[in-house]
């Protein structure tokens, strides 16, 4: 092999470590909307509001700008594979992200809104890739009050 | 002769990138800013946040000196590498820094508002960079009414 080549193989290779090095770590998001129950019941009928995210975070925002429903928490904190982070507000987020297959992330989450008991949690877990939002669950408030919140949950890692 | 230069050369770039996160003390600078929670909701959209997040500082300068964000602490401290530094205040900053393997700087830090019932807080095992402004996370304290606040750290 030609000793010029070597230099750029081995600089790439040095910059190619540096990057997985970089990706050792990931900004997860969590982003909670309270929405009046009969509302929420009538935004997660919407067949795609699952598989389409993006559409069901834009029909969101929309309620969010016409009143109708709120930003109840941005829990986003930065966290490093195969740690255990957690984060506290009105919400605790409590969760693990690790490697899984073909570049993705698996995330364990265990999200509660903080209040007296019975306490409503979301336990679950997810498969992303860096960039995905996916919805991760929704909880409701436990009061018998009609006009009580749905939280619908939304994840992102970037 | 030329294939042991290059290998000269690549393992003096990766002891210098360990000798540059090891070297001389970290002063490490948080910035906290507070915006309502549907600008935040906007503001964590930006897909480069989770990198080099100085663009979004940028932004926020610029809306706190528009009044649409609110500079609310600068909690700044200091301490060798390995390392533990603490700061209190209206935002308390408890970092223990070691320099990583890779030339960056692994910190395990809590962040915290309040205490008690009203405490907001997190906890993050992170990488970051000498030089670069790092978003570390979000906390919503309890009396200040729909808003989040935003906290950055910048470590030179």
């Amino acid at each position: 092999m030609n000793s010029r080549l070597l230099l750029p193989i081995v600089l790439t290779l040095l910059s190619l470590v540096n990057a997985a090095a970089a990706d050792k770590s990931v900004l997860v998001r969590a982003c909670i909307y309270a929405v009046p129950k009969k509302a929420a019941l009538a935004l997660m009928d919407a067949p795609a509001f699952t598989s389409d995210p993006q559409a069901s975070i834009h029909a969101l925002r929309g309620m969010v700008a016409e009143k109708k429903a709120s930003v109840a928490s941005n829990l986003c904190v930065s966290a490093l594979l195969g740690t255990r982070t957690n984060i506290q507000s009105d919400f605790m987020l409590q969760f693990e992200v690790t490697e899984a297959e073909g570049g993705a992330i698996k995330l364990v989450a265990a999200l509660e809104k903080r209040m007296k008991a019975p306490t409503p949690q979301i336990l679950a877990t997810l498969t992303l890739k860096r960039g995905d939002t996916q919805f991760l669950g929704s909880c409701d408030d436990p009061s018998s009050d009609p006009n009580a919140p749905t939280w619908i949950v939304f994840v992102t890692l970037q | 002769m030329r294939l042991s230069f290059v290998f000269t050369f690549a393992l003096v770039c990766l002891s210098t990138g360990v000798a540059i996160a090891k070297g001389g003390d970290l002063v490490c600078r948080a910035r906290v800013f507070a915006v309502s929670k549907e600008i935040a909701a906007s503001l964590l959209d930006d897909p480069k946040l989770g990198g080099d997040a100085s663009a979004a500082l940028a932004k926020l300068q610029q809306m706190a000196t528009s009044g649409q964000a609110e500079v609310v602490a600068n909690p700044t401290t200091r301490t060798p590498v390995p390392g533990r530094a603490t700061v209190k205040g209206l935002v308390g900053l408890d970092m223990e820094v070691a320099a990583s393997e890779t030339g960056r700087l692994k910190i395990h830090a809590l962040i915290e508002q309040g205490d008690g019932q009203q405490k907001t807080y997190f906890n993050t095992n992170t990488e970051i960079e000498r030089g670069k402004t790092t978003f570390l996370g979000t906390l919503e304290p309890k009396g200040e009414a729909a808003q989040t606040w935003l906290v950055f750290l910048h470590a030179q």
